[in-house]
C-alpha cells in the first residue's frame, strides 16, 4: 500500500464515510436482546447462580463511565434472568467490587472474587492502568474475563500477548487518533497549520502519536505548529489555548478528557478559540452524554473513544439501537454511554457462546468451550456488528465519531445525525500477525504500509 | 534517629513507567476535591435570592434567602441543626427563686408554648434528634414531653415573658405581651455555633474537644452557667469530669451522660422548649447547579465535608463554584485563634485541613490526614527517645526510660507539600505539642506568651498526651498503571496518659499541622515582640491588633522582614534542634518569603484550597491540585445523600431481638437522583458496600436505668439481630432501637421495645 494515493480514493478505500447507515439486517448474525428463541438446551443445566463479579469505578470521577458500564450488564442480566437465565436455568448473580480501590487492591479482589466467591465470570474494568495488572493475574487464576474497556493498546502488545481466558470488547485506544485525524482530514482537508493539545500523560502521546501518523499520510503539506501538554491536574488551561491560537493553526487536535475537557472548552470559549480554527476531539463526547453542557460549541469533531454514541446508528436503521436505548432509558432514566453498551453487549457475547458450546457439547459448558465459541464470533450488538478475533481476543466494530450538535429532544449535545463518521475498524488497526511495535503495532502498521495521500 | 528519618522523608514522587502505553484517558487520580475555584462573596440574603434566581450563584451559608416567599423550583435546601429554643429565669427572681416553683411556672410556660406556630420545633429536652445520643436520651425526651401534654394551663400565675431575637417576639407576641421591665424569664434562641464557638478551634487543623457535637456534652454548655445552686453546679462537673474520664462501656457512659442532662434540668434555671433548624438554599438546577451534596447534621454548609464533597453539575470534576456567605469577615485570618466568623470559618475550611473532621451524620470523627491504628491498650512502655514538650523551656525533649502509658495511639500522617512548595517534614509534625504547651502556660498579668484560646483550645490534649515518636517514614504506592503516586507516610505513635472511648481516640491528639513549623513561628515571633494577638480576647487585653497573615499590610510588611531576618540567620527554634538543619531552615524561610512576594499573603497550608485573591467583601480560592496531596477528588462521595433506615418489625426471639427493616436507596439518573425505600436485603456475599446496616440499642432496665448499650450488624437472613445472651438479668426491659444507614444517626426513628428475661 506504500507510495502514493489520491486522498479521497484512499479514504474510500478505507471505508471512512459520513452519514453512513448499517446493514438493515443482521442476517445470520446473533444479535443482542433475549427476543430471539432460544433452542431448548441440550442435556442437564444446573440450576446454580452463574456468579459474574464485575469491577468498574463506582466512586471518584470516573463514576462517571463506571456506573453506566454496571448498569448496562445488569440491565442484560436482568433481561436474560426474566427468560429463565443462562441456558433457561442459570440466573445470573452479579457481585459489585470498586475499581476506585487502587491496582494492587483490584488484583487482589479479582483473586478474592475467584477464590473465594467463586465467580465464574469477570467482567467491566475502566482503566487502562488495570487492564495490564488484571489481564495476567485472570489468566493466571483461569477467570474467564471480558474487559469492557481499559483499551490501552499495550494489553495486548505487551501484557498478554497470547490470551487465552481474557477478552476485551471496546476498540483500541489507538483508534481514537487514527479515527480523530482520519475525520479532520477528510472534513477540512485544505488544513495547513495544527495544533495539539493533549494531557501530559501516555493516553495523551498515544492520541498524538497517531493523529499525527494519520495526518503525515493524509495530509503531507500539513505541519503541527503548537504542542501543549497540560500536566495532570491542569486547571486552568488559558497558557495552552492561548499558545494554540498564537500559532494561528487551522486545526486543533486535542485529546483532553472529562472534567478536565469542560473546564478546557469552557476558558477557550472565552477566548473565541473556536471561532478562530477548526477543533478534532478525539475523547470530548466519551463520558456519558449528560456530562457535556449545552454550551458546547456545536460543529467540532466530538469523538466518542471512537467506539458509541448512542444516537447512532438511528432507530429507523438499526433495531437493536434504539431498542438498546429505549430499555435502558426506561429502566434508568438516562441515555447509555460507550460502556453501557459494551458491557451489555459484553453480557450477551457471552450468553451466545454459551448457547453455542452447549449445542456442540450439552450440559453446562467448560469455560474452554464457551472460550472457543467468544473466538471469532460475531453479533450484532447497539453498536453494529462485533467481531472477536481470535488470535487476540480483541473485540472490533466500526469506529465512530461525528460533529457535535444542539438538538431540542436533548438537554445535552449529541453527534449530529447527519454527519456520523464511521470507518470499519480492521482497516485502521494492525492486522493479524503484524510484529509488535513500538509506540504500538498500529503505528508501525500505519506507518509502513499506508500511502502518502495527494490532495 | 530523627535526623536520619528526615533525610529519608523525601515526600512524594511520581514514577512513570517507561515503555508502555498504560493509561487510558481517564486516570482517575485528581488532587484535592471537585471545584477548581471557590468564590465566597459576603452578600445579604436579599441579594443572595436574586443570584440564586438567576442562576449564578450555587449555594448561600446563611438564612433562607427566600423565607416566607416564593421559592425558586431549581431551589433546594439543607436543613441542619440551628439553635435551642430556650426559657432561662433571671438570677433573682423573687418567689421564682425557689426551684420547685420555677419548674412549676416554666411547666405552666411549656404548655402554652407546646402549641405555638413558629419556624421552631417543640423539644423540652436539650437533646435533639440531630444529636447522635439522642437514642439514649430518647425516653426521657418523651417523659418530658408527656409532662407538658399532662399539664394544666392555669394552676399559677403566668410567666411575665422578656422576647431575645425575632422568634422570641413571635412567639411571645403570640401568647400575650412580652415585657422589658419585671420579666420573670427570657424567651431566647441560642445559635449552635455561638454555644460551641468557645471550646471549637482551628488550631492548626484541630477541631475541637471529642465530644463536639454531643447532645450531653452541649447540654452542659447551654445550662451549667445558668445553674443557680453552687452544691448543684459543683455536683454537674463531678459528673462532667467522670465522664470526660471515660469510664468503659456503653452503658455507662450513658448512664452518666443521662444522670448529667438529668441534673442540669432539675433546677429549671434554664429550661428547654425547642429547636430551630438552618436552611441553607442550594442552586440544583440541571446545568448550572450542583450535586453530590454533604452537609453537617449541625454546621450545615458551613462544613468541611460540604467543600469536599460538591460537585458542579455541568462538569464531571473542575469548575468554577460561587457560594454566597451572609456573615461580614470580620474575625482575623489567622490560622491558631482566627477564622471565627461564619465567612472566615468556611475559607478555613477550605484552606486549612483538619487531621479529622466531624462526622457529618453522627457524633463521630472522619480522619481525613491521619490514619490511626487500633491502640494498645494497658501499660505501654513509652521508647526513651519518644518527646515530651516543655512548657517553661518551649523545648521538646526525650522523655528518658522507664515511661509508661496507658494507651498508644498509632498514627499514619498522610504528609503533602505545603502550598509555598515545600516538602511537610517530621518537625511540621511535631511542632505543634510544643507550641500548644508553650501559649498556655500563664506568665502573670503582662505575659507576652500566652493566649487563653490556645490554653483553652489545647486543654484535652495537653491533660492527656503523655509523649509523641515519629517512629519511621513508610512508602506508600498509588498505582494507576503507567502513573504511579508514591508517598512518604510518616509513622508516628502518640502516648495517652488516659484511655478513652474508642470512638474519640483518635481525636485528642493527633500528630498533625496544617501549617509549616516556621509560618508558626514566624507568628509566635510577631506575638511575641507584640505586632499582634493569636485571639481577639488577648488582641483587647494587650491593645494590640488581631493577628491577620493577609489583609493587615503593616503586620505582613513587618512578617516580611522577619522572615528575611529569619532565613540569614537560618533560624531554628529551641524545640526543633535536632530535627531542622541549617539548610533546611534556610530553605523554608526562602520558601516562605517567596510565596509572600508571589501572592501578597502569609497564610500558607497545606490545604487542598490556597487563597488566590480577596477583598473586603470576596475571596477566591484556588484548588491545589498537586500531585502530593493525598485525598482524591470523590473519597467522600459517601457523605452524600445520606440514607435512612427504619424498623418495620422487631420481634424477641429467645435472648435476642430480631429486626426487620426498610433501606433507602439512590437511584441516580443523568443529572439527578430519587431515594426510594425497600426491604433490607444483605448485598450478595462478598460485594463490597459501603451501606452498612448498624442497630443502636439501649436496654433500659424498670429503673430507667441503661443495663445495655452498642451496636449490632450481625445478620440473620435479611434481619438484623441484637444478641442480648448474658447481659441481662430476669426481669422486664425497654429496648430503644434505631437504624443507621452508612453512620446516618440524623433524626432517626426511634423504637421503644418491650422486653424481658425470663427466670
Amino acid at each position: 500500500m506504500a507510495g502514493e494515493v489520491n486522498r479521497r480514493d484512499f479514504l474510500s478505500t478505507l471505508g471512512v464515510s459520513v452519514g453512513a447507515t448499517l446493514a438493515a439486517s443482521a442476517g445470520a448474525v446473533l444479535p443482542v436482546g433475549v427476543a430471539q428463541a432460544q433452542d431448548k438446551p441440550k442435556g442437564n443445566i444446573p440450576d446454580t447462580p452463574y456468579k459474574i463479579g464485575h469491577m468498574t469505578f463506582f466512586t471518584g470521577p470516573a463514576a462517571v463511565l463506571g456506573e453506566p458500564m454496571f448498569k448496562g450488564q445488569q440491565l442484560a442480566a436482568e433481561e436474560i434472568n426474566a427468560a429463565g437465565g443462562l441456558l433457561g436455568r442459570r440466573k445470573i448473580e452479579l457481585l459489585k467490587a470498586d475499581e476506585n480501590a487502587g491496582t494492587d487492591a483490584n488484583v487482589k479482589e479479582l483473586r478474592r472474587l475467584k477464590l473465594s466467591e467463586k465467580i465464574d465470570f469477570f467482567c467491566g474494568i475502566t482503566s487502562s492502568g488495570n487492564t495490564p495488572a488484571l489481564g495476567p493475574v485472570a489468566e493466571e487464576v483461569k477467570v474467564l474475563t471480558i474487559f469492557v474497556d481499559g483499551c490501552t493498546d499495550f494489553l495486548w502488545d505487551k501484557a498478554v500477548p497470547n490470551p487465552h481466558y481474557i477478552f476485551r470488547i471496546t476498540n483500541m485506544q489507538s483508534a481514537d487518533g487514527v479515527t480523530g485525524a482520519l475525520a479532520a482530514a477528510m472534513t477540512w482537508p485544505k488544513t495547513k497549520r495544527i495544533a495539539h493539545i493533549h494531557p501530559d500523560y501516555s493516553y495523551g502521546r498515544n492520541a498524538f502519536d497517531h493523529f499525527t501518523i494519520v495526518m503525515k499520510k493524509m495530509l503531507p503539506n500539513a505541519e503541527n505548529v503548537s504542542e501543549g501538554w497540560p500536566k495532570l491536574g491542569t486547571t486552568d488551561f488559558s497558557s495552552h489555548i492561548t499558545k494554540a491560537i498564537a500559532s494561528k493553526p487551522d486545526l486543533l487536535a486535542t485529546s483532553v478528557w472529562g472534567g478536565d475537557y469542560v473546564a478546557f472548552y469552557k476558558q477557550a470559549l472565552r477566548y473565541g478559540m473556536f471561532d478562530k480554527m477548526k477543533v478534532a476531539s478525539m475523547i470530548a463526547f466519551g463520558v456519558a452524554p449528560h456530562a457535556i453542557g449545552k454550551d458546547h460549541p456545536e460543529g467540532i469533531i466530538a469523538g466518542v473513544h471512537s467506539n458509541y454514541h448512542f444516537t447512532y446508528p438511528g432507530g429507523d436503521r438499526w433495531p437493536y439501537n434504539k431498542a438498546f436505548v429505549e430499555k435502558y432509558h426506561k429502566r434508568f432514566n438516562e441515555y447509555p454511554n460507550f460502556q453501557a453498551e459494551g458491557a451489555y453487549t459484553a453480557t450477551y457475547m457471552l450468553k451466545s457462546a454459551i448457547e453455542k458450546a452447549n449445542k456442540l457439547v450439552g450440559g453446562w459448558p467448560e469455560d474452554d468451550a464457551i472460550i472457543t465459541m467468544l473466538e471469532g464470533l460475531m453479533m450484532a450488538g447497539p453498536a453494529g456488528y462485533v467481531y472477536i478475533r481470535p488470535d487476540n481476543h480483541q473485540g472490533y466494530k466500526d469506529a465512530v465519531t461525528g460533529f457535535s450538535k444542539n438538538v431540542a429532544e436533548y438537554p445535552f449535545p449529541i453527534l449530529d445525525p447527519a454527519r456520523i463518521i464511521t470507518i470499519p475498524i480492521r482497516n485502521i488497526t494492525a492486522p493479524p500477525g503484524w510484529p509488535k511495535g513500538e509506540p504500538t503495532s498500529t503505528y508501525t502498521w500505519i506507518d509502513k504500509t499506508w500511502p502518502v495521500a495527494k490532495a | 534517629m530523627i535526623v536520619r528519618l528526615l533525610a529519608v522523608l523525601v515526600f512524594v514522587a511520581v514514577a512513570w513507567t517507561s515503555g508502555g502505553a498504560w493509561a487510558g484517558h481517564e486516570i482517575p487520580f485528581y488532587p484535592s476535591f471537585y471545584a477548581h475555584e471557590i468564590k465566597i462573596e459576603v452578600m445579604e440574603p436579599a441579594a443572595a435570592a436574586r443570584l440564586l434566581q438567576k442562576k449564578s450563584l450555587h449555594a448561600y451559608v446563611g438564612a433562607d434567602p427566600f423565607a416566607g416567599g416564593v421559592v425558586p423550583s431549581h431551589v433546594a435546601y439543607a436543613e441542619s441543626l440551628k439553635s435551642y429554643v430556650v426559657l432561662t429565669f433571671g438570677r433573682s427572681s423573687g418567689a421564682l427563686a425557689d426551684a420547685g416553683a420555677r419548674c412549676a411556672a416554666a411547666a405552666r410556660a411549656l404548655k402554652t408554648l407546646s402549641t405555638a406556630k413558629g419556624a421552631f420545633t417543640f423539644h423540652p429536652y436539650p437533646v435533639t434528634p440531630y444529636h447522635d445520643d439522642y437514642l439514649q436520651h430518647f425516653d426521657l425526651v418523651e417523659s418530658a414531653r408527656k409532662k407538658v401534654a399532662g399539664q394544666s394551663e392555669g394552676g399559677g400565675p403566668p410567666l411575665r415573658l422578656r422576647a431575645k431575637g425575632r422568634l422570641a417576639e413571635a412567639l411571645v407576641a403570640a401568647h400575650g405581651r412580652a415585657t422589658e421591665k419585671d420579666w420573670d424569664a427570657t424567651l431566647e434562641e441560642i445559635d449552635v455555633r455561638d454555644l460551641l464557638a468557645d471550646r471549637e478551634t482551628r488550631l492548626n487543623g484541630w477541631l475541637g474537644p471529642p465530644w463536639l457535637k454531643q447532645g450531653w456534652f452541649q447540654a452542659y454548655l447551654l445550662h451549667a452557667g445558668t445553674l443557680a445552686d453552687e452544691g448543684a453546679g459543683r455536683g454537674v462537673e463531678e459528673t462532667l469530669a467522670r465522664r470526660i474520664l471515660d469510664p468503659p462501656g456503653p452503658s455507662a457512659r450513658a448512664n452518666l451522660e443521662r444522670k448529667l442532662v438529668t441534673d442540669l434540668r432539675r433546677g429549671c434555671e434554664r429550661v428547654a422548649v425547642g429547636y430551630t433548624l438552618k436552611r441553607e438554599a442550594l442552586n440544583v438546577e440541571y446545568s448550572d447547579g450542583v450535586e453530590n451534596i454533604a452537609y453537617d447534621a449541625q454546621g450545615g454548609l458551613g462544613s468541611a465535608i460540604f467543600l469536599r464533597d460538591v460537585k458542579l453539575k455541568d462538569f464531571p470534576w473542575n469548575g468554577w463554584l460561587r457560594l454566597g456567605s451572609q456573615a461580614r469577615p470580620a474575625s482575623a485570618w489567622n490560622p491558631i485563634a482566627g477564622f471565627g466568623d461564619a465567612t472566615g470559618r468556611l475559607i478555613w475550611l477550605a484552606v486549612g485541613d483538619p487531621a479529622l473532621f466531624p462526622a457529618p451524620n453522627h457524633g463521630g470523627w472522619v480522619p481525613n490526614r491521619v490514619r490511626a491504628a487500633p491502640s494498645a491498650d494497658g501499660s505501654v512502655e513509652i521508647p526513651p527517645d519518644a518527646l515530651v514538650p516543655d512548657a517553661a523551656a518551649g523545648a521538646l525533649h526525650p522523655i528518658g526510660r522507664g515511661a509508661t502509658a496507658p494507651v498508644k495511639v498509632a498514627y499514619q500522617v498522610l504528609a503533602s507539600a505545603f502550598h509555598d512548595g515545600t516538602k511537610m517534614s517530621p518537625a511540621d509534625i511535631v511542632y505543634p505539642f510544643a507550641f500548644a504547651s508553650r501559649w498556655s502556660v500563664r506568665e502573670g498579668r503582662n505575659g507576652t506568651r500566652y493566649d487563653p484560646v490556645v490554653d483553652r483550645a489545647t486543654a484535652t490534649l495537653r491533660e492527656r498526651l503523655a509523649a509523641v515518636k515519629v517512629v519511621r517514614i513508610d512508602s506508600e504506592i498509588k498505582d494507576y498503571g503507567e502513573v504511579q503516586l508514591i508517598y512518604d507516610v510518616p509513622q508516628v505513635d502518640v502516648y495517652l496518659k488516659r484511655a478513652i472511648d474508642p470512638r474519640y481516640l483518635a481525636v485528642v491528639a493527633p500528630p498533625w499541622s496544617a501549617i509549616p513549623w516556621e509560618l508558626t513561628v514566624l507568628m509566635e515571633e510577631a506575638v511575641t515582640r507584640g505586632l499582634a494577638a493569636f485571639s481577639e480576647a488577648e488582641a483587647k487585653r494587650r491593645g494590640l491588633p488581631w493577628l491577620d497573615l493577609v489583609r493587615d499590610r503593616k503586620l505582613k510588611d513587618a512578617l516580611a522582614s522577619l522572615a528575611d531576618t529569619f532565613e540569614r540567620r537560618a533560624y531554628v527554634p529551641d524545640a526543633l534542634r535536632g530535627l531542622v538543619t541549617v539548610a533546611e531552615a534556610r530553605q523554608r524561610w526562602a520558601a516562605l518569603r517567596r510565596f509572600h512576594r508571589q501572592h501578597g499573603h502569609f497564610l500558607v497550608t497545606n490545604g487542598p484550597y490556597r487563597l488566590e485573591k480577596w477583598s473586603s467583601d470576596s475571596v477566591v480560592l484556588g484548588v491545589f491540585r498537586d500531585l502530593s496531596y493525598p485525598l482524591p477528588v470523590g473519597i467522600y462521595d459517601q457523605y452524600a445523600l445520606p440514607l435512612k433506615a427504619y424498623v418495620i418489625k422487631a420481634e424477641q426471639r429467645g435472648d435476642r431481638l430480631e429486626i426487620q427493616a426498610d433501606v433507602e436507596k439512590v437511584s441516580k439518573f443523568e443529572r439527578s437522583y430519587k431515594i426510594e425505600r425497600e426491604p433490607f436485603r444483605p448485598p450478595p456475599a462478598g460485594e463490597q458496600t459501603r451501606d452498612a446496616l448498624v442497630a443502636h440499642y439501649a436496654v433500659l432496665s424498670g429503673g430507667d436505668q441503661v443495663v445495655s448499650a452498642g451496636t449490632s450488624r450481625e445478620l440473620q437472613g435479611d434481619r438484623l439481630v441484637v444478641d442480648l445472651r448474658g447481659q441481662l438479668a430476669p426481669g422486664a426491659y425497654r429496648i430503644l432501637v434505631a437504624l443507621a444507614l452508612n453512620g446516618n444517626l440524623v433524626n432517626p426513628a426511634v423504637k421503644v421495645l418491650p422486653y424481658r428475661v425470663g427466670d
